[in-house]
């Protein structure tokens, strides 16, 4: 729901007695969210289904290059003995348009983004405007596009699909 | 969740009654809301636009016609307002 708040959505009215995802705005998101699998496919195929301890253990094997979570992993992961030395990441807020609040859920405040070491790129990327473009923008800097970071990351769970987001 | 009637008074005058109380209007009516809402809306919706069946806009217009049903249906079980 975070990338829904983030693009101006609701999930219901004032009083909760109704939903409105389906607003415009709500479905620029779905679109977006759609977009980043399969037009762009910067998301690991199997978003839609894909479990909480899926999500952790993929981003803690360096499979995937975001996840959802709260400060708190800051210092889980740098705690975990096992994570390898290279294993290199950091915490932003969540995706949101120009003009829109930024959406928080839950325990879930923002996102940990691995492989991408400079910080001020990637706070510019977040505030993407538009879809198409922005998505390669935040892709290229969450994936660090340019190094060979990138393959490395996400490789194994796009069948061999060309990673490049150019 | 839609406003509903202070059980602090029923804490004040009948302590037992204060767990029923608080099961009936808030627990268990958010238990059932979630436990249909997630897997007969919201999950079918986000897999069938994930797996390109629908468009984002039929599966988020299926999603809101079918969990408006749902909530419909539990605000007239348990008495809260509705549109």
């Amino acid at each position: 729901m975070q990338f829904f708040y983030g693009f101006g959505a609701e999930l219901y009215n004032k009083y909760q007695t109704k939903m409105l995802l389906n607003s415009p705005e709500g479905v620029e998101c779905m679109q977006w969210l759609v977009d980043l699998e399969h037009k762009h496919g910067w998301l690991a195929p199997g978003t839609a289904g894909r479990t909480n301890d899926v999500a952790l253990r993929l981003f803690q094997e360096q499979k995937v290059a975001t996840y959802p979570s709260q400060p708190y992993y800051v210092t889980a992961f740098k705690l975990q003995p096992e994570l390898k030395p290279s294993f290199e990441w950091y915490y932003c807020q969540p995706p949101h348009k120009e003009g829109k609040e930024i959406g928080a859920e839950g325990n879930i405040h923002g996102l940990c983004v691995a492989k991408q070491k400079d910080k001020d790129k990637l706070a510019i990327a977040m505030k993407f405007r538009r879809a198409s473009h922005h998505t390669r923008e935040l892709g290229d800097c969450l994936l660090g596009a340019g190094s060979s970071a990138a393959p490395q990351v996400c490789a194994p769970y796009l069948g061999g699909r060309s990673r490049s987001l150019h | 969740m839609p406003p509903r009637k202070s059980v602090l008074p029923i804490l004040e005058e009948d302590p037992d009654r204060y767990i029923e109380s608080i099961l009936a209007q808030h627990l268990k009516p958010f238990s059932r809301l979630y436990s249909e809402l997630v897997p007969k809306a919201i999950t079918p919706a986000w897999d069938e636009a994930f797996a390109l069946e629908k468009t984002p806009k039929e599966a988020l217009d299926w999603m809101v016609e079918t969990g408006n049903k749902i909530l419909k249906e539990t605000a007239e079980q348990y008495g809260w307002p509705v549109d």
